[in-house]
């Protein structure tokens, strides 16, 4: 597919799923929050390190994250504690706990700067899986952009249903209106709204999924047990309960 | 191969949604099986579906979020007897 994002796919892949993996891509090398453009690409490089670490490999065969010590297989120069947390998010996140987090906090890896390697993470796990599924070959490094991380804290974020502040429901300020417009929100799309542009992209990620739960102009070509047979697959193979 | 449950063609997903997790050496036949079975398109949707849950459950265990209400309670028969509350993540995130 000439022009196609991923190359030369032998597959036909849907405008809007295209469209939001560009925008998506496009949004990992802009600065962030709390990082710069040029941390987030390294952010995007560690996370696809992290598929290979044969210390992940062991320690995820260990009874306990805590039962091994060794050194990550790393590609960036980013600092031990941040390379640490994005390993753990990409091959272990079933056994992250607040524990963790506080450690990382105590590590000089605050929260905000901490979701924002949750939304990097995901994203590019979500679109090198998607790849992987194909066989696809993963999408280049994102460019990174220059400019200053934007230090933007929502005022409303503050401790709720998780191990990091968010913005509780029916309580987004003006600011994150356009994102927090329905009366019930899904604590998976509050859970990263210290960072609310995080929560942007994950919306337009949705291209990969259904527009809304209630939503029944699906845009998939599958039906909906399909859907969730899959999604739920997906999640009981990473151990996630929610 | 055919319907898992009521399902159709769930068991070729189940394992193309398996070898892409794993990203094992049966991948390439299970894709190929779900191409054959269902379709290029069905295909390429199955791999986003796939994509989409490889992101949602990092935001989740990555965050400790609790189960939304409007899932906890209903959600709490099954849990235990699909092994559910013992995932590693269950740990303290199933009720408010």
């Amino acid at each position: 597919m000439t022009g196609s994002i991923f190359g030369d796919c032998p597959y036909p892949i849907r405008e809007d799923l295209e469209t939001a993996t560009q925008r998506a891509w496009e949004f990992l090398g802009k600065p962030g929050n709390w990082w710069s453009g040029a941390e987030r690409v390294d952010l995007v490089a560690e996370t696809r390190a992290a598929r290979d670490c044969e210390f992940c490999a062991e320690r995820r065969d260990a009874l306990s994250p805590y039962a091994v010590s060794g050194e990550h297989g790393s590609a960036t120069s980013l600092p031990s504690v941040v390379i640490e947390a994005v390993h753990r998010i990409t091959t272990d996140a079933a056994r992250l706990s607040e524990q963790a987090i506080q450690e990382f906090s105590a590590d000089g890896l605050d929260d905000g700067r901490y979701v924002e390697i949750v939304s990097v993470v995901s994203t590019v796990l979500g679109i090198d899986s998607f790849c992987d599924a194909l066989g696809l070959a993963w999408l280049p490094l994102p460019e990174a952009q220059p400019g200053e991380p934007s230090k933007y804290r929502p005022a409303e974020a503050r401790p709720d249903v998780g191990w990091v502040p968010m913005i509780p429901s029916g309580e987004n300020g003006s600011n994150e209106a356009d994102i927090f417009a329905a009366t019930f929100v899904p604590n998976v799309f509050r859970a990263m709204s210290l960072v609310p542009d995080a929560v942007r992209n994950l919306r337009r990620l949705s291209a990969y999924y259904v527009q809304s739960v209630g939503d029944t102009s699906l845009r998939t070509s599958l039906d909906r047990p399909q859907i969730e047979l899959i999604a739920a697959r997906v999640s009981a193979l990473n151990e996630c309960f929610y | 191969m055919g319907k898992t449950g009521e399902v159709e063609h769930g068991r070729e997903l189940i394992e193309f949604a398996d070898a892409s997790v794993a990203r094992s050496a049966s991948l390439p036949a299970a894709r190929q099986t779900v191409r054959e079975a269902m379709g290029p398109k069905e295909l390429v949707d199955a791999a986003a579906i796939v994509g989409n849950f490889q992101r949602m459950v990092r935001i989740a265990d990555g965050t400790g979020i609790q189960l939304d209400e409007i899932a906890e309670v209903p959600s709490r028969a099954f849990r235990g007897r699909m092994g559910i509350d013992e995932f590693a993540s269950a740990q303290g995130r199933g009720s408010h």
